[in-house]
């Protein structure tokens, strides 16, 4: 099993627990096949609240390190209440392309480098994964998030539902999935990435 | 039937759960984020999180909706024909299938964008505006107050719509939009003839137009600069039935509410 370490040890803003988190973590690591001797770093950013989700997923020196908006964990109805099957997802979401990264994405640029539209797609990949375990998830909304960056199309449509049953996808064969979409999508380039970056986010936090 | 209907005996199922919007500005991580160099809060694609800050905007859109169906629902029976002319109450009628229509489009809308019906909480803000024991006070107060904030809600929705090449939200929103500035110009041509030689009731209900006008500015979440998420939808209000005096009056409020909100959030910090 998987060693994991959740930042903060102690949540103030939130009604979340460390342990928890780490609990649960450790299991799915088991369950998407992350190797025992690769311990995972989870780091949580408990001042963000919904509908200011987002995160990243990098293997730094050996170690899965995987960020976190608290907004990942909320549970929408309850303000600062932890959400056990969102984050259950979502940790394994991470877990799945932080896995990936040891495989077929080790020359997959960081996650900060990422575009919107392969970030959207690595998602879907791992969303789809994460729902054949058996745990909650949520197609349609990530085929909308898949829609938003790769185009509002049928070559997209086609794209994500690739990606979403597939158990199989190297980094470059994402990559070119993500050029087809944007090849039959009409709009223009996007003007800049989307996705809440840690690093952008912390310099004045 | 039982006429003003309060808030707390709305019909909701298990799925609905209700906060106060002061709750949720409170938020001591709102502070948090202020604090932060997030770039322009304008709705776009391009902007951290779009795809959730979308869902959540259209789950707040249905829901008010639904309280708007509610509270114009309730304008066409909680009146007699003694207290307000039965045109007006045609008005609302019409307006209550409007909203009726407008509930089942933000539901397919929501689905479209992957989001379930409760999956956010509901404020009932809206309908408790809707609640005046003064008609006219509703039609300022719901019809160019709550209503002009639908259209600026629903043009930045279109907006982002066509920015993000989503077709069904851009053609949608568009609909929605012209019945809103319909409603809205109800409220003001309704406020004009019910109050044309009672220049003082005129000015009471304004008076409570520009409160509720404030409350919904929401602390920065309206107004005309990349700091608001929601933009002032100029063109549209005026079509509606407002002056540019008036516009430029909303514009004022928008900017005070920022700054009120703004400087609570130091003092709660500082307090902290």
């Amino acid at each position: 099993m998987a060693r994991v370490e959740v930042t903060p040890e102690q949540f103030t803003l939130v009604e979340y627990d460390g342990g928890v988190i780490a609990g649960i973590a450790e299991e799915l690591s088991t369950k998407v096949g992350l190797p025992d001797d690769v311990p995972v770093l989870i780091e949580i950013d408990e001042e963000l609240p919904l509908p200011l989700t987002g995160s990243t997923a990098d293997v730094v020196d050996g170690r899965a390190v995987l960020w976190f908006s608290g907004a990942d964990f909320e549970d929408g109805r309850h303000r600062a209440v932890f959400n056990d099957e969102l984050a259950r997802a979502e940790l394994a979401l991470g877990l799945y392309r932080a896995s990936d990264r040891l495989r077929g994405f080790v020359d997959a640029p960081a996650d900060e480098d990422l575009s919107d539209a392969q970030r959207a797609a690595w998602e879907a990949f791992a969303e789809g994964r994460v729902a054949r375990l058996g745990e909650y998830t949520r197609k349609v909304r990530r085929q909308y998030v898949f829609r938003l960056y790769n185009g509002f199309t049928d070559v997209a449509d086609d794209a994500f539902e690739r990606l979403w049953t597939a158990d199989r996808f190297t980094w470059s064969e994402l990559d070119a999935l993500c050029a087809e979409c944007k090849a039959a999508d009409p709009r223009p380039e996007p003007k800049q990435r989307s996705a809440i970056r840690k690093e952008t986010l912390r310099a004045q936090g | 039937m039982k006429k003003i209907l309060p808030v707390e005996e709305l019909a909701r199922d298990s799925r609905f759960v209700r906060v106060q919007i002061q709750d949720a500005m409170l938020d001591p991580r709102q502070a948090k984020v202020a604090e932060r160099n997030t770039g322009s809060a304008k709705l776009q694609p391009e902007r951290p999180a779009a795809p959730d800050r979308a869902r959540q905007l259209m789950h707040g859109i249905f829901m008010g909706e639904l309280q708007a169906l509610e509270g114009a629902g309730r304008t066409t029976f909680d009146f007699d024909d003694e207290d307000v002319p039965f045109q007006l109450k045609l008005d609302m009628a019409r307006q209550s299938w409007d909203e009726s229509r407008h509930c089942e489009i933000s539901v397919k809308l929501a689905a479209h964008m992957g989001t379930e019906i409760g999956e956010f909480s509901e404020a009932t803000f809206l309908y408790e505006a809707a609640c005046a024991e003064d008609a006219l006070l509703r039609l300022t107060g719901v019809n160019r107050a709550l209503e002009g904030l639908a259209i600026d809600v629903f043009n930045t929705m279109k907006e982002f719509g066509d920015s993000s090449g989503d077709p069904v939200l851009a053609a949608c929103e568009d609909w929605m939009l012209a019945d809103e500035v319909t409603h809205v110009k109800m409220g003001s041509d309704w406020l004009r003839r019910l109050t044309e030689n009672d220049p003082e009731r005129r000015e009471r209900a304004l008076e409570f137009q520009r409160t509720v006008d404030k409350l919904f500015s929401l602390g920065g979440f309206r107004g005309e600069t990349d700091e608001n998420p929601i933009q002032l939808a100029r063109r549209f209000r005026q079509m509606a039935g407002f002056s540019t005096d008036e516009i430029d009056e909303l514009s004022e409020v928008t900017a005070e509410a920022q700054a009120e909100a703004e400087a609570m959030a130091t003092a709660e910090q500082q307090a902290s």
